[in-house]
């Protein structure tokens, strides 16, 4: 008889890594459609070439590494897809590809793979295309349909920021205004992160205090609250990239504390900084703290501590 | 009195209790008994017969001062070997080998313990051989001395059986359940402890009624309450079984009695009483044997020594190759790599699995916190992981490595299917051995 000899536990529940990282894909599905019909097929193409991008790019760097692929535990297409949601869909595919190669090669395998990186890499792919290809996200597509003359639109933070907003509630709730390609469509990103919370892969620890925390520093700035809820990146920033594992704090009190720290950098970016969007910021600002966040928001032992060293 | 506190975390595993209903069956008796005299947390038992000698059912054959439990034949023979071993669990100690004669006959010089006084009453417990048959195997007579300065004013009985498979211990609520009622009134007495409390998960509910029912005909309601729990691994840990029920923590590297309580599992309750009432110390053990590849599930009365391979035939064999022979549960339990490895006295299940419990490779941890959430004491199980990985002495000691119960919850429950709960037992034993060297003083040049 050959037996196994192994270390309790025997058992295992089922979670498993490629089935999270897989429900987060699926969350992002409905905003993909959202997208596709917001600004046309550019935008699902985007996305496949962020995706393709991210595959090959983590692919090989384990390889160059010499550690078993992590390329099909959807990981780096969570990456890939939060990263292409945050570009317009006119977004040249060469800028996608740079900035995707840089989120996966330098922000996330560098650091070490999965679980090991301290900032999400989405978002310094986004900040890196901002930097390198300024151009590139300058002008947003307008929605499909609109007249002729309005190919492109300036977003509707833009247009508060200089005040003169043209886009309805009903139209943030919808996404039909201009805007990146994945975070405009409220009703979807909503209906993905509610997915997500009902199959418990993430909380609201951090998310709710991050939109608390703007919608109260922009009303007291004296902004339309709503408006700074809705448009902009805040609700793709705070449900999918504020919830990442790897790049946030481990317990409730630790989420909070970061959805705090997102949710004030990112009312101040909007209210005093010439830029009209601070989410991205504020995020990558945030996860430098993840660290010391963690340290102190530790969990109290059942029994207390017994130290024999300190 | 008892009501229902809070207590952290825990999982869900699938209850495979496929054999709640498959009433206690003896089998055939062995041929050939190999009784180890270390069953029990503390110093082996040293053996007090010799080769050639004959003995009887509950025939003393090691015996021990200090932290120690005796140990009895458990058939009647001859003693074919006396020899220090390797046990398949990697310790070493003396193995009694008895040649049964057939003849299964008691000792004709064991008799019905009396005693007068609470001292007494501990010596004919630690007479009985009877240790922690939950799994942890320390001599019960050991736990019922309090320290001077302290009480125990909680009689805790662990009857939550949390682990999936086993069944050994509904089942002896079951058919005995007199027989607990009366052992835990008993020892309650005899130690002074004002109040005792019989802890059963929720998916027991016959085994309630049955004790409530019992207590209820006998009179002891103010002294013994039933109190039925949600059922959560891993509610039977200790720890949190004492939380539950009292709403008290054991203090980090204190014992339960530092929470004023006397935690005994509910078959070590019943083995107690039945040493008091007919004489017999612990020979025979209520074993569940489960598993697919088992052909006649079910719980079987075996005695202490017999083979697993023994056992296992003959209760019917197996019916396909197994991968994994687990003693114990599937959280908590050994896998055996040996099937000649005895049975032992703290053993209360044979687990025979194929592909069940075969667990796939790690992968990186993601921080998902899962184990974080799950975890029964407060830890934070992926600290201590990396910690005990990078033998991290002082990040141990920071996250509190030794309050660690090895339930098994955090590596139940992490996605990247990592060893969390074997990297941190052995981030104890580094910690054991870094620590008694950084403290002690330095030595003179």
């Amino acid at each position: 008889m050959n037996l196994i000899n192994e270390a309790s536990p025997h058992f295992h529940g089922k979670s498993l890594t490629w089935k999270i990282m897989g429900a987060v894909c699926l969350a992002l599905l409905p905003t993909l459609i959202a997208a596709t019909a917001l600004y046309g097929l550019a935008a699902p193409l985007l996305v496949l070439v962020c995706i393709a991008t991210a595959l090959v790019c983590e692919h090989v760097c384990c390889i160059i590494m010499h550690r078993e692929s992590t390329a099909g535990d959807f990981s780096c297409v969570v990456t890939a897809m939060l990263l292409a949601y945050t570009l317009p869909a006119t977004c040249p595919f060469h800028v996608a590809v740079a900035g995707t190669a840089f989120a996966i090669i330098v922000v996330k395998m560098l650091f070490g793979g999965i679980g090991s990186n301290v900032f999400n890499p989405a978002v310094a792919g986004r900040i890196f295309i901002m930097v390198a290809f300024p151009s590139a996200l300058s002008s947003y597509p307008a929605v499909q349909g609109t007249p002729l003359d309005a190919i492109t639109g300036a977003t509707p933070l833009a247009e508060a920021a200089s005040g003169a907003p043209t886009a309805s509630y009903l139209d943030l709730l919808l996404g039909t205004h201009a805007g990146a390609l994945g975070e405009t469509c409220i009703i979807t990103l909503l209906i993905g992160y509610i997915f997500l919370l009902v199959v418990r892969v993430v909380d609201a620890w951090a998310t709710v205090p991050f939109i608390a925390t703007v919608a109260l520093i922009t009303g007291i700035g004296g902004e339309d609250v709503v408006y700074q809820v809705l448009a902009g990146g805040l609700a793709l920033g705070a449900f999918f990239m504020a919830t990442d594992y790897t790049t946030t704090p481990m317990t409730p009190k630790g989420k909070i504390i970061f959805g705090i720290g997102c949710g004030v950098i990112t009312a101040l970016v909007r209210l005093f900084a010439s830029a009209p969007e601070g989410v991205a910021f504020s995020i990558l600002f945030m996860n430098m703290f993840v660290p010391l966040i963690d340290r102190y928001t530790r969990t109290q032992p059942v029994g207390g501590v017994k130290n024999a060293l300190v | 009195m008892f009501s229902l506190h809070k207590t952290l975390g825990g999982v869900h595993p699938p209850q495979c209790k496929d054999t709640r209903d498959c009433p206690v069956t003896s089998i055939e008796p062995p041929k050939q008994v190999r009784i180890p005299l270390n069953m029990h947390i503390g110093a082996p038992a040293k053996p007090v017969v010799n080769v050639g000698d004959h003995v009887y059912i509950g025939t003393l054959i090691g015996d021990g001062e200090g932290l120690c439990a005796p140990v009895h034949a458990t058939v009647s023979g001859t003693v074919t070997s006396v020899a220090e071993e390797t046990l398949p669990t990697g310790q070493h100690a003396p193995v009694v080998q008895i040649e049964s004669d057939g003849k299964m006959e008691n000792d004709p010089a064991l008799e019905k313990p009396t005693y007068s006084n609470k001292d007494e009453f501990i010596e004919c417990v630690r007479k009985s051989g009877v240790v922690g048959l939950g799994g942890a195997s320390f001599p019960s007579w050991f736990k019922m001395k309090c320290p001077p300065g302290k009480k125990f004013e909680f009689l805790v009985v662990n009857a939550m059986e949390c682990e999936p498979f086993i069944t050994s211990d509904y089942r002896q609520m079951m058919e005995h359940a007199e027989r607990i009622i009366d052992g835990v009134t008993r020892i309650a007495r005899a130690l002074d402890i004002p109040a005792a409390v019989i802890g059963v998960e929720d998916n027991k509910p016959e085994a309630v009624d049955k004790l409530n029912a019992t207590i209820k005909e006998k009179g002891v309601g103010d002294l013994v309450e039933v109190l039925m729990v949600p059922t959560r691994y891993p509610m039977g840990g200790e720890k949190v079984l004492i939380q539950t029920t009292t709403g008290r923590a054991v203090p980090a590297g204190g014992l339960p009695v530092d929470a004023g309580c006397l935690v005994l599992n509910v078959t070590t309750v019943s083995r107690i009483e039945e040493y008091f009432r007919y004489g017999v110390p612990l020979v025979r053990k209520t074993v569940t044997i489960a598993g697919d590849c088992v052909k006649n599930p079910g719980n079987y009365r075996i005695p202490i020594g017999m083979s697993v391979h023994d056992v296992v035939e003959a209760t019917g064999g197996l019916i396909k190759e197994p991968r994994k022979i687990i003693m114990g549960g599937p959280m908590m339990g050994r896998t055996i790599t040996d099937i000649d490895c005895p049975i032992l006295k703290a053993n209360n299940a044979i687990l025979c699995l194929e592909d069940k419990a075969i667990l796939p490779d790690e992968t990186p941890c993601i921080r998902c916190g899962r184990c974080v959430r799950v975890c029964p004491l407060g830890l934070m199980p992926f600290q201590l992981d990396a910690a005990s990985r990078s033998h991290d002495v002082v990040k141990l000691d920071e996250y509190a490595v030794m309050n660690c119960m090895e339930c098994g919850s955090c590596a139940y429950t992490c996605p990247a299917h990592r060893r969390i709960t074997a990297s941190i037992r052995e981030g104890k034993g580094f910690y054991r051995s870094e620590t008694a060297r950084l403290t002690q003083p330095a030595k003179e040049a």
